[in-house]
């Protein structure tokens, strides 16, 4: 049998060339290859049809061509699925572009399978029987069932053969997501934490839609038998593979209610500015579904049209790292010049090279809050005499505003800075937190029980599209729907005079999702010592005092009569003729500071600003900015509802195509904090109190 | 065709936080449901065109609000120029039941109203989907308290709805409308006073609005 039975299903395979190049389908079948009846002499197959059909040779070709039309559709299955799959991909690729080409290669070399088909099969197999010798009960049935496939195709009669056709190459694609995440993926969630462990995350979706499949599978210990392949599960349920897109933050993004998205955003001079942008604009239409999704009749996908794209994503990944690793560049210096004035400045007698740059910045207050430190550094510094009288213009705490403003803190930094900048390092007190969640439960007091009470309403509605917060997938609330509750309910007993306000639990739940090396603890200090040192305080009270409420509307105020005319002045007409109230939008942003519309990435970096500069004027001039940013789509707008709606949504309004850029909110934010100064602030207060 | 102004009326929703006040209008003006709604912060509204009495258009701007009874001081900001408000509670929630009267006592107060004695209110118990062992006690003798007492009580039309289930929404809604309707032409009546800067609802702009008036 040495030819193909059917040749033409074979090359119609073998024509198929995907994205990742990996799908090339064994063609020409060699001799070597295992598992077929080929492999037999003529005897043994001339007896195989005498004992199981009967002598008549029609029904072993029947029973082939079966056989191989269940393959083909099983085949056609996979192939979709995993179409699909790239679909996805590119989609996440596309949305958060901000993928280093780093990750991006990472994940085509997962999926590059270039060894011959022999070498692919001999390793599963051998694969298959190291797992087998290691586990009593297989992991994974499609390991044990290719050994069956081996071992009884040899020896038994053709139609006990296990064969679960396709078998082995549906366990070839799911390899790859297997390896890179799946073992540490869901079964413990708590360390499938945020960016650190960015790879594995793009395959979150993935690998959660595959897991109840192979737990499927896995109750299945006999093999399945050909003839009911149409009744077995498919890789993919279709409500998994509708959970599949889940962004790094565990960001379920085919929500509706999905407000947070991941901005693409490379701040970088004007050439490569305009390359990415031309990148951005020109293929976004090539990378939209509708174009891709030429899914022709045997399933095989139109790929031709996805590939150069992949390779501008790529260009966008490098000039992406390439300019985050300027930016890192820049901190690393900053950091280390300061950890050697400080070391000089306490005068420990420490050779520069013997300072551990790696814990200093853990181990001593260098910035402290609001960077405050550095002024006491910096004199310290012009006594040493090394930088004869700095003015206070080019002093250290200068320097750190500039950084953070450029692009914020870096991630490798952000556990440190967030920990020092807000205040936390100096107000925590060890294991308090326990403490105060345990007087929060027990509470007597009637204002803190009902602060309690509202909290437990809010805990389900915050951030409900997000994995950590909400495991839609195992209908069950996420690791952090918890850490929220033990922050927020610390938060009101420590605070019983400022209690909770609605908007505390979505600003606490972005801060748990900001680096994955901050525990529960370090957001419940982090956002204390915000809340008590960095936000404006009214009057003497808290920004999330009740009593402060009247003081901000006054501020908003300010914002819509005095400074709204002055700074935009055309849109303010428009405004004007509408009748439109910005207030109803721009409470909501001030309640909740940003956290609403704004991408998580950008917030992030807002909230870097925040801890070192003025929010109380900052509040203004941010607002403004984004009203600024929207400038030209709300002219043309002339429905409020529409405003209403590009501006409570922001970037994730389907009104408005407008992505907000964080150096564009900077940029527009530095000119409009020249024109709000707290003093004028202060005296126009008192003008539009009543 | 005799030209028919388009009217624009403004609902706000009350009650105590998670009664179901935003399930509510998403229910009546998107028709959907969700489980993963977030929590209203200040207030948030959508707008919907009806069809009343059979041949009047209205758009009904219903305004969702914050039910943590902290922000009811920012009412002042939202309640304004209000045709009908709705007070929201949760059948299986007796507090929330005993609160409707400060929520209408704190609207009056805010919203400025012009015959806060024949204000157009109208209750709604929300969640009727629940299992009836999970709802108040004896809830329709609670609710007549409320609604009957002679001392300045309730005495408003009672819906009881399920957001999630779609029972009585669109119905409640019908009534709100009209109710609202009569308070608008009440206002129009008496010449009202509504050129306040933060008086009426937000003047929507209305596509047909030029070809349709013809007064």
């Amino acid at each position: 049998m040495k030819e193909l039975l059917f040749p033409e299903e074979s090359s119609g395979n073998a024509t198929n060339s995907d994205l990742f190049g990996s799908n090339k389908l064994p063609t020409p079948v060699t001799n070597s290859l295992g598992g077929n009846l080929h492999q037999l002499n003529n005897d043994q197959i001339n007896k195989l049809i005498n004992l199981k059909f009967n002598g008549q040779p029609v029904s072993l070709i029947r029973q082939l061509s079966y056989d191989l039309a269940l393959k083909e559709l099983e085949l056609i299955l996979l192939r979709k699925e995993k179409f699909q799959r790239e679909q996805e991909l590119l989609k996440m690729c596309n949305e958060y572009g901000n993928l280093s080409s780093l990750e991006i290669d990472q994940k085509l070399n997962s999926l590059k399978v270039d060894e011959s088909v022999d070498n692919v099969l001999l390793g599963l197999i051998e694969h298959a029987i190291n797992e087998d010798l290691k586990n009593e009960a297989p992991p994974n049935t499609c390991h044990s069932e290719i050994l069956e496939e081996e071992s009884v195709t040899k020896s038994e009669p053709f139609s006990r053969r296990p064969s679960r056709a396709g078998g082995w190459i549906s366990d070839w694609f799911k390899e790859p997501y297997k390896r890179s995440s799946f073992s540490s993926l869901g079964l413990d969630k708590e360390t499938v934490k945020t960016r650190d462990s960015k790879f594995s995350y793009s395959y979150l979706g993935s690998s959660l839609s595959s897991l109840p499949a192979t737990e499927n599978t896995s109750d299945t210990k006999i093999p399945v038998e050909l003839d009911t392949i149409n009744k077995s599960t498919p890789v993919n349920t279709p409500e998994f593979s509708a959970n599949a897109g889940i962004d790094k933050y565990g960001f379920f993004n085919d929500m509706t209610e999905f407000s947070d998205k991941n901005e693409l955003e490379i701040p970088m001079n004007k050439k490569q500015e305009e390359l990415v942008d031309d990148v951005i604009v020109n293929d976004k239409p090539k990378l939209s579904i509708t174009e891709t999704n030429s899914l022709d009749v045997n399933g095989t996908t139109n790929v031709r049209l996805i590939i150069p794209s992949i390779d501008k994503l790529k260009k966008i990944g490098q000039l992406h790292d390439a300019k985050n690793r300027q930016f890192e560049f820049k901190w690393d210096q900053f950091i280390k010049d300061l950890i050697k004035d400080y070391h000089k400045y306490t005068n420990n007698n420490v050779q520069p090279q013997d300072i551990n740059y790696h814990s200093a910045l853990s181990e001593y207050e260098i910035f402290g809050a609001q960077g405050l430190n550095l002024i006491k550094l910096d004199k310290s510094q012009s006594k040493f005499g090394s930088n004869s009288n700095a003015p206070h213009e080019v002093g250290s705490i200068k320097t750190l505003r500039k950084l953070v403003s450029e692009n914020g803190i870096p991630l490798k930094y952000r556990h440190d800075l967030w920990l020092e900048l807000s205040g936390a390092k100096n107000l925590r007190v060890p294991g308090e937190m326990q403490n105060l969640i345990k007087g929060a439960k027990t509470t007597t007091n009637e204002v803190e029980k009902s602060n309690i009470h509202q909290i437990d309403l809010d805990l389900h509605r915050t951030l409900p599209s997000n994995i950590y917060f909400n495991d839609l997938v195992n209908s069950q609330p996420g690791p952090n729907f918890y850490k929220l509750q033990n922050v927020l309910y610390a938060f009101v007993f420590y605070n019983s005079d400022i209690g909770y306000s609605q908007g505390m639990n979505k600003i606490v739940g972005n801060l748990l999702l900001g680096d994955s090396k901050l525990s529960e603890e370090d957001i419940f200090w982090i956002f204390t010592a915000f809340v008590e040192d960095i936000l404006p305080k009214y009057n003497g009270y808290n920004f999330f005092s009740i009593h402060s409420l009247p003081v901000i509307r006054v501020d908003q105020k300010i914002m819509h009569i005095h400074y709204f005319p002055r700074l935009l002045p055309k849109l303010n007409g428009h405004f004007s003729t509408l009748n439109l109230q910005i207030e109803y939008i721009t409470l909501n942003w001030w309640l909740l500071l940003f956290t609403d519309g704004l991408p998580l990435e950008i917030w992030f970096k807002l909230f870097d600003n925040f801890l070192v500069s003025n929010v109380e004027t900052a509040l203004i001039t941010i607002s403004l900015s984004l009203f600024k940013i929207f400038e030209d789509c709300l002219l043309e707008s002339q429905s409020c509802n529409d405003i209403y709606h590009i501006m409570k949504n922001l970037s994730t309004s389907r009104l408005s195509k407008i992505k907000i850029k964080y150096h564009d909110l900077v940029a527009v934010n530095t000119t409009f904090e020249k024109k709000v100064s707290k003093e004028d602030l202060h005296t126009l207060r008192k003008l539009y109190k009543d | 065709m005799s030209g028919r102004k388009k009217t624009l009326l403004k609902v706000i929703i009350l009650g105590d936080s998670g009664v179901g006040k935003t399930s509510l209008m998403q229910q009546f003006v998107n028709n959907k449901f969700s489980h993963q709604y977030k929590a209203t912060i200040g207030a948030d509204f959508l707008t919907k065109e009806i069809t009343i009495d059979n041949n009047k258009q209205v758009t009904l701007q219903i305004w969702d609000t914050a039910g943590q009874e902290r922000f009811q001081s920012l009412g002042v900001a939202f309640y304004r120029g209000a045709d009908c408000c709705v007070l929201c509670y949760d059948v299986t929630n007796e507090k929330s039941l005993n609160n409707l009267s400060s929520w209408k006592d704190e609207f009056l107060i805010q919203s400025n109203v012009s015959n806060p004695q024949d204000f157009p209110f109208i209750i709604i118990g929300n969640k009727i989907d629940v299992d009836d062992s999970k709802k108040i006690p004896s809830l329709q003798k609670k609710l007549n308290n409320i609604t009957n007492n002679q001392l300045g009580g309730l005495n408003y039309p009672v819906f009881e709805t399920s957001a999630k289930d779609s029972i009585n929404v669109e119905l409640a809604f019908e009534v709100i409308a009209k109710m609202a309707l009569q308070q608008e032409e009440l206002n129009d009546a008496n010449g009202n006073d509504v050129s306040d800067d933060y008086n009426d609802a937000i003047n929507i702009h209305l596509e047909n609005d030029a070809g349709g008036c013809a007064c």
